[in-house]
C-alpha cells in the first residue's frame, strides 16, 4: 500500500518535472536500467567479499591446524 | 514487436523486460493513456524496489553513490529530487544533502580554471604544548579522616552522613572532611562540594575532590541521595564477603565520577556485577559529557570523539581520538616542532632515537616519546582520562587490579585515608586487543598526572597557484615581470664579457667558449620541488645556480631506460608506426619518433589506434553512432561519461544531459575535426605533465635545469619563450620564425653569434636608458 503511494507520489512528481508521461517513461526506464546495472556490480563486489573472506577464514583455520 | 516501428538508435533488446523495450521502441505514442499509467506505476515501483535492494545490500552509502553516478536530468538532482521521490520509501531526507552535493560536484569541471601549483604558503605556529602542573598530593588535596572524639561525633555540622542508618551508615558518618584546596590546577571539570554543612557547591575552577558526588548542580540532591543509598549498600555487601566490619571499609573513591568507581569497586567484578550499578555508572558518565567536552575542545588532535564508558575501576570516562595514521602522527609531529617537511619530521625522529636532541623541552620530549614508542606507524589515541590522584591508583592505566588491596581492613584501617584526591591526564597508549601497554601515567611515579595540553593554531599548507600560461606571447607577456628579468640578466651577463673581450661562456663559469659551442642558458631549480612564497617577487639570480651548466639533453631513442616518456620532442601528430616496441606498454604516451610502446608485447600501435588512445585520454570513451541518426551519423562521438571542454552535449531522445561538455558538431570551434580537438586536449596534457617528466627524468641528477626567481619559477620552455619575445623584437617575421625554430629544436649552437649584434645593441640600448636614469653600473642591475 505504501509502495503504491510512494510509486503514484514519484509518477506525479515526475511527469510534472518532465512534462509528459512518455518522457517520465524514458526518464524512469533508463534510470532503472542504471539502478539494475548497479546492483549487478554491486551483488559482484559483495560476492568477491564473500570468497576473500572465506578465503582468508579457510587460511586461518589451516595455519591453526 | 514488428521491425518496422523499432527505433533506429535502439536496438530491440530480447534479455530486457518486455515493456523496456516498448518504452525504449518509441511505441509510447501508440500506446493508449491506460496503458501508460500501467507502465508509469510499473517502472516507478521498480526504481523503489530496486533503490531499496541496493540500499538492502549496500546501505544508504550505496545509494548515494548510485545516485552520485547516475545520469538523470539536472533539474531533477537540483532539487534532490530523485533521492527523496525515488527513494521515497527509505529515509529520504539523508539523501537531499548527498544530492546537492552531486550537483555542486557535477559542475565542478565546467569552467575549472587552469591553474599550476608553484609552491606552499606554509603558515603555522607551533602549538604550545604544556604540562600542566598537578597539584601537591600531600598538602593540595581535601581528605576524608575518621572522626575520633565523641564531641566531634555529635556535631551535626559535620555529620552529612546523619541520614545514614546502620553499620554502613556510620562508617561514613564518622569521617572528617578536611579541604584543604590550594591547587591552581586549571581543570575544565570544575568541582562541586559538599561543605561540612551538606551544602553544595560548585566551582569551576577547582579541582575536584570528594566528596564529589554531583556531577551537576542541577542534579545534586538527587545524585547525592542517590550516591550514599549505593553507598551504604555497598560498604555492606562487602564488608559482609569479605568478613570484616563495615566500620574498617574504607570508601575507596576512584575517579572523577567517583561513585560509580566506588560501587564498581565495592561491589566489582570479584563481588557481583549487577546491572543497576552499571546502569547508574552509565548515567553518571552521562552526566559529566557536557563538562567534558570543555576539553575536548582542547585536545588539537585528529577528531575527538567521545566514548562515555561504564566506569571500571581506575579507567573512568574516556575519551579517545581518532586512530592517527602515519601521516597524522607526522603532521602532528612537525605542527609541534615546527616542521613543514616529511623529511625534516624524518630527521626529527632519527635524532631523537639517537640520542642527538638536545635542548628539548621536557614536555616536548615527554610528547614525542609518548607519540614514537607507543604509536608511530600504528595506532594512535588519545585519551583524555580521568583517574584518582593517589599513590596506590597506579593500577589505574592497566585497568582493575588487585581490588581487594584497596580497601584495607583491620588494622590498616585506622589509617583511614581514602583515595578521594583526582586529577586529570591526557594519556596517550596504544590501545589494542592484545597489547595494552601501561600508558605515561603508570609510568609516573604517584600514578598520574601529566596532564598536556596542546593549544595552537592548525597547521595550515595554502597551496599557491598560478594561472596556467594560455598559449604563446600572451602568457609571456604576463610573466614578463619575471622572465624578463631573468632574460635580462643573461643579456647583461653577456654584454659584460662582451666588453671585456673575453669570448667565455655567458653565466660566468669563467671556461672559455669557442665559437659554435652552445650558448649556456641559466640553469634552472629542479622541477619538483616547490618553493616557499616570498612577499615580492626579486629578480635576483642566486649566484651558485648558475655556476653549473645544465646539459643539454641528448635525445634518446623513445622506449629506452632513460626515456620512459617517450623522447624529448614529442610530435604528438606524426602517427608514425615504426620505432622501438617496448616491452612494457606506455599505451601511447610516446610520440614522435615512434610509438616506443605497444599495448601488448610484440605488437605495435598504429596511428590511428594511438590516435584514438590520445583522444580517449581526453574525451573518454568514443562510440561510432549508427547510421542513419540525425546529424553526425557515421560519425565518432563521446560517450556519455566523457569529459572535455565546456558545453552540453543531450544524448538521445530521452533528453538526457551528460556532463559531456563539448561534441565537435555542437562546437563553438566548429569545422575543426575530432583529430585536431584531440590534439589541442593532448597539447595540454603534455604541457602539464609529459613536459615536466621529460625535465626531470634524466636532468634530474644533473639538475638546476630551472631557475627559480623571486617567488615565481620558470622553466626551461618559458625562458625560451622570453628569449624568444627579446630577441624576437628584434627580428622581422621570417627571422622571427626561424630564431623560435631553432629555439624549440634546441638547436642552440651558433645562436649567440648569429645573434649576437642584436644582443648588443639591446643591452647597449638598456645601458644608455639605465645610465640616464643615474643608474651607476648596469650590472647592478644583475646582482
Amino acid at each position: 500500500m505504501n509502495d503504491e503511494k510512494t510509486s503514484k507520489k514519484l509518477v506525479d512528481f515526475l511527469v510534472k518535472e518532465l512534462g509528459s508521461q512518455k518522457a517520465t517513461i524514458d526518464f524512469l526506464v533508463n534510470f532503472n536500467r542504471q539502478l539494475r546495472d548497479h546492483l549487478k556490480n554491486l551483488k559482484a563486489r559483495s560476492e568477491k567479499e564473500d570468497t576473500k573472506k572465506a578465503i582468508i577464514k579457510i587460511r586461518s583455520l589451516i595455519k591453526n591446524k | 514487436m514488428p521491425r518496422n516501428i523499432e527505433h533506429s538508435m535502439y536496438k530491440f533488446n530480447p534479455g530486457v523486460d518486455d515493456r523496456e523495450n516498448t518504452a525504449l521502441s518509441g511505441l509510447e505514442g501508440k500506446i493508449n493513456k491506460t496503458e501508460r499509467g500501467e507502465e508509469l506505476a510499473h517502472q516507478a515501483g521498480e526504481s523503489i524496489r530496486l533503490a531499496r535492494e541496493v540500499e538492502s545490500l549496500g546501505g544508504a552509502g550505496e545509494v548515494s553513490k548510485f545516485l552520485r553516478k547516475a545520469v538523470v536530468p539536472k533539474r531533477l538532482i537540483a532539487g534532490a529530487l530523485v533521492g527523496l521521490l525515488t527513494l521515497g520509501a527509505m529515509d529520504a531526507g539523508k539523501y537531499s544533502a548527498q544530492a546537492s552535493e552531486r550537483e555542486k560536484s557535477k559542475n565542478s569541471h565546467v569552467h575549472k580554471p587552469e591553474k599550476r601549483l608553484t609552491g606552499f604558503d606554509v603558515g603555522f605556529k607551533a602549538p604550545k604544548i604544556e604540562l600542566v602542573d598537578a597539584p601537591d598530593l600531600d598538602s593540595d588535596m581535601t581528605s576524608i579522616s575518621p572522626i575520633d572524639s565523641e564531641e566531634e561525633k555529635t556535631d551535626e555540622s559535620l555529620n552529612f552522613w546523619s541520614d545514614r542508618s546502620g553499620q554502613a551508615g556510620d562508617a561514613v558518618k564518622n569521617m572528617r572532611i578536611e579541604k584543604n584546596v590550594k591547587s591552581s590546577f586549571e581543570n575544565p571539570f570544575g568541582s562541586t562540594t559538599v561543605s561540612e554543612a551538606g551544602e553544595i557547591s560548585h566551582h569551576p575552577d577547582r579541582l575536584p575532590y570528594a566528596p564529589d558526588f554531583v556531577p551537576e548542580v542541577n542534579d545534586a540532591d538527587e545524585a547525592v541521595t542517590e550516591t550514599v543509598q549505593h553507598l551504604n549498600q555497598a560498604v555492606e555487601d562487602f564488608a559482609e564477603k569479605n568478613d570484616v566490619s563495615p566500620n574498617d571499609v574504607v570508601l575507596s573513591v576512584k575517579s572523577i565520577s567517583g561513585i560509580a568507581s566506588f560501587e564498581d569497586r565495592a561491589i566489582g567484578p570479584q563481588t557481583g556485577f549487577s546491572r543497576e550499578n552499571i546502569e547508574l555508572s552509565k548515567r553518571r558518565a552521562e552526566l559529566y559529557e557536557e563538562k567534558l567536552s570543555a576539553v575536548i575542545d582542547n585536545i588539537n588532535v585528529g577528531q575527538v570523539r567521545v566514548e562515555a564508558k561504564a566506569v571500571g575501576a581506575g579507567e573512568s570516562i574516556m575519551f579517545r581520538g581518532e586512530d592517527l595514521s602515519e601521516k597524522q602522527a607526522y603532521e602532528l609531529i612537525g605542527k609541534t616542532f615546527g616542521l613543514d617537511r616529511y623529511s625534516q619530521v624524518d630527521k626529527l625522529i632519527r635524532d631523537y632515537n639517537d640520542g642527538k636532541l638536545k635542548k628539548l623541552s621536557k614536555e616536548k620530549e615527554m610528547f614525542l616519546e609518548e607519540l614514537l614508542n607507543n604509536n608511530r606507524g600504528v595506532r594512535l589515541s588519545y585519551e583524555l582520562q580521568v583517574v584518582p590522584n593517589h599513590q596506590s591508583r597506579q593500577d589505574a592505566d592497566i585497568g582493575q587490579q588487585d581490588n581487594a588491596s584497596h580497601f584495607s581492613g583491620g588494622d590498616e584501617g585506622k589509617e583511614y585515608r581514602p583515595d578521594v584526591n583526582f586529577g586529570m591526564s591526557i594519556d596517550t597508549r596504544n590501545h589494542t586487543e592484545k597489547n595494552v601497554r601501561p600508558g605515561l601515567l603508570s609510568r609516573l611515579s604517584g600514578g598520574i598526572k601529566k596532564v598536556f595540553k596542546i593549544t595552537g593554531p592548525e597547521l595550515s599548507f595554502k597551496p599557491v597557484y598560478k594561472e596556467a600560461p594560455v598559449a604563446g606571447n600572451q602568457a609571456l607577456e604576463k610573466n614578463k615581470s619575471v622572465a624578463g628579468a631573468v632574460a635580462q640578466e643573461y643579456f647583461i651577463r653577456y654584454k659584460k664579457e662582451d666588453e671585456e673581450g673575453e669570448n667565455i661562456d655567458s653565466v660566468g663559469s669563467g671556461k672559455k667558449r669557442n665559437s659554435g659551442d652552445p650558448i649556456i642558458l641559466p640553469p634552472l631549480l629542479d622541477d619538483e620541488s616547490p618553493t616557499l612564497v616570498e612577499s615580492a617577487p626579486s629578480v635576483d639570480v642566486p649566484k651558485d645556480l648558475v655556476e653549473k651548466p645544465p646539459k643539454i639533453q641528448e635525445e634518446i631513442p623513445s622506449g629506452s631506460k632513460n626515456e620512459p616518456f617517450g623522447p624529448v620532442v614529442s610530435g604528438i601528430s606524426t602517427g608514425r608506426n615504426t620505432g622501438r616496441r617496448g616491452r612494457t606498454g606506455g599505451g601511447g604516451g610516446g610520440g614522435g619518433g615512434g610509438s616506443g610502446s605497444s599495448i601488448e608485447e610484440g605488437r605495435g600501435v598504429w596511428g590511428s589506434q594511438r590516435q584514438s588512445m590520445r583522444r580517449e585520454k581526453v574525451y573518454g570513451k568514443f562510440e561510432k553512432m549508427p547510421r542513419g541518426f540525425g546529424e553526425g551519423a557515421g560519425v565518432e562521438r563521446p560517450k556519455k561519461y566523457a569529459r572535455g571542454p565546456e558545453g552540453k552535449l543531450k544524448i538521445g531522445p530521452d533528453g538526457f544531459e551528460v556532463p559531456l561538455d563539448q561534441h565537435p558538431q555542437e562546437s563553438p570551434k566548429r569545422g575543426l575535426t575530432d583529430q585536431k580537438l584531440a590534439w589541442r586536449g593532448n597539447q595540454k596534457i603534455h604541457d602539464q605533465y609529459v613536459g615536466r617528466k621529460r625535465m626531470t627524468a634524466q636532468d634530474r641528477d644533473d639538475k638546476p635545469l630551472r631557475v627559480g626567481v623571486g617567488h615565481q619559477l620558470l622553466n626551461e620552455r618559458e625562458l625560451a619563450g622570453e628569449m624568444r619575445t627579446e630577441i624576437g623584437k628584434h627580428l622581422n617575421e621570417k627571422e622571427n620564425r626561424k630564431f623560435i625554430e631553432r629555439l624549440e629544436e634546441r638547436d642552440l649552437r651558433g645562436l649567440e653569434a648569429d645573434y649576437r649584434d642584436i644582443i648588443t645593441q639591446k643591452s647597449n640600448s638598456k645601458k644608455m636608458i639605465d645610465e640616464s636614469n643615474g643608474e651607476e653600473d648596469v650590472n647592478d642591475m644583475a646582482a
